[in-house]
């Protein structure tokens, strides 16, 4: 129930991205390593994406930054030039939490989803009607009310075979008899390979993740490996901060964790002295491989040091690297810690 | 002042409706509503309400599209309005119906043809190489 009203919502909301502000973001060095697509195939993520742990992990490290979820952005919407006014406390709380229910709304994550199924489903076969006509009929049923994914498309083959039309086919007539903005009929030149590789080097990611969004079904194979090679993009970049505070940092922080390859988004974390997001990834990572080893050991989920330690020393892959990124955290925190304890001295307090 | 295309032409008590074709489109460029009329208005007379549509010229990726509200088709025809002949063809392949004699005659016709225009090609090709 939950996964149907937020892919109802998801696919009224469409959104387009400001360039200038991913590119201001753009970071100058790149560290290369070996890319690979992997596309959600062998084991269903939709109930371990749905399910309110995960949710609430996924919403809490998604961050919401105002100033970025509420950033100007070019989608050919008139502009309104900025009010101020004077306001009592209890409003400005009334505003703050109007202006949190609205970001909650941009920043719903699309959904995650396994690739859809072939449709083969044959309704007749009349082999006499054969040579009728050299073409295909489509009947396409546009009783009102009804949602495009159970929308009756038929296709007569020229052999005379009645069957339900393709993926494809379907989706083809419903933007033909039921445009949704923001799509288009034929898919655009971005989400070619060619383009796309192009685009990814300009650290474009959220457009291309919106657009995708735009453009296709959540479950649509080629929805599931332009993200993967966006994220894929992301993760050999290590630009994850470039999605921050967006509706995609939820769906990439999954797709990391789900294929294991989250050492390099918790080192970036702990770069920036977020512990507690770690720690949430952490949690993210025992809730979704439910076998892992560091689950066994029972660490107060309150620890999120011991937290990480724990996942660095049983499942880790690069434990060398992350051991030495937490050491360095540890080493600034304690600096700091002294840095503080000496001012204090210093003013004789 | 004429009703839209879409329809809303008074439903005339005890007169025969037909689903039937109206032609929309341009010359050389045939495009059809598929409605619902009274049997006795003319063809682009005022319709009581569309149905669906039907394309009968080849898009890109080699398909005739008709689009069908089936829902307002099977009400209409549970009313008891006639089908053109047009029309009953095309709702019989797409499984509304059981497809119209007419489609098998042509069909039948078609192949014949064709294979008679293979047995000529074959003629005319031996007569070459004599």
């Amino acid at each position: 129930m939950a996964a149907t009203v937020t892919l109802q919502v998801y696919f009224r909301s469409i959104f387009f991205t400001n360039n200038a502000v991913l590119r201001s973001f753009q970071r100058k060095s790149w560290r290369h390593c070996s890319t690979s697509v992997n596309i959600y195939n062998d084991r269903d993520p939709a109930p371990v994406f749905f399910s309110e742990n995960v949710q609430t992990i996924l919403k809490k490290i998604t961050g919401t930054d105002f100033n970025k979820v509420f950033r100007q952005r070019f989608d050919e919407k008139k502009l309104s030039p900025p009010e101020y006014k004077f306001m009592t406390d209890e409003e400005l709380k009334q505003k703050m939490k109007n202006a949190e229910r609205l970001s909650s709304k941009i920043l719903q994550m699309p959904p995650v989803l396994k690739e859809r199924q072939a449709i083969s489903n044959i309704l007749s076969r009349d082999p006499a009607i054969t040579g009728f006509e050299n073409c295909k009929f489509v009947f396409t049923d546009i009783t009102y009310g009804l949602p495009d994914r159970k929308r009756l498309v038929v296709v007569r083959d020229p052999d005379g075979t009645l069957r339900q039309a393709s993926w494809e086919e379907a989706e083809r007539m419903n933007q033909i008899y039921n445009p949704r903005p923001g799509r288009k009929l034929k898919p655009p030149k971005l989400f070619q390979e060619e383009h796309l590789t192009n685009v990814l080097e300009r650290g474009e990611y959220e457009f291309v993740l919106d657009s995708a969004c735009a453009q296709f079904e959540p479950d649509d194979p080629e929805y599931l490996r332009i993200t993967s090679v966006v994220y894929e993009s992301v993760d050999k970049k290590r630009c994850y901060q470039l999605l921050h505070s967006t509706r995609h940092y939820g769906p990439l922080c999954f797709y990391l964790t789900w294929n294991k390859k989250i050492e390099n988004l918790l080192i970036s974390l702990l770069q920036q002295e977020k512990l507690e997001a770690c720690a949430d990834i952490v949690r993210l990572y025992q809730l979704i491989h439910t076998d892992c080893k560091s689950k066994m050991i029972n660490v107060d989920p309150n620890q999120h040091l011991e937290l990480l330690k724990a996942y660095v020393e049983h499942d880790s892959l690069q434990q060398q690297q992350l051991q030495l990124a937490i050491q360095a955290y540890q080493e600034i925190v304690r600096e700091r810690q002294q840095y503080n304890e000496n001012v204090k001295t210093a003013h004789g307090l | 002042m004429p009703f839209p295309a879409a329809g809303g032409a008074r439903v005339p008590l005890r007169t025969a409706k037909c689903i039937r074709f109206a032609r929309h489109g341009c010359a050389n460029r045939p495009f059809y509503h598929i409605v619902v009329m009274d049997k006795k208005s003319p063809r682009q007379g005022h319709v009581i309400e569309q149905l669906g549509t039907w394309d009968p010229l080849v898009n890109a990726h080699g398909e005739k599209l008709c689009s069908i509200n089936l829902e307002r088709t099977t009400y209409w025809i549970s009313k008891g309005a006639l089908i053109s002949e047009g029309c009953s063809m095309l709702l019989g392949l797409a499984g509304l119906l059981p497809i119209h004699p007419r489609v098998y005659l042509l069909a039948w016709r078609n192949r014949r043809a064709a294979a008679a225009q293979k047995v000529q090609e074959k003629e005319d090709a031996a007569q070459v190489e004599n």
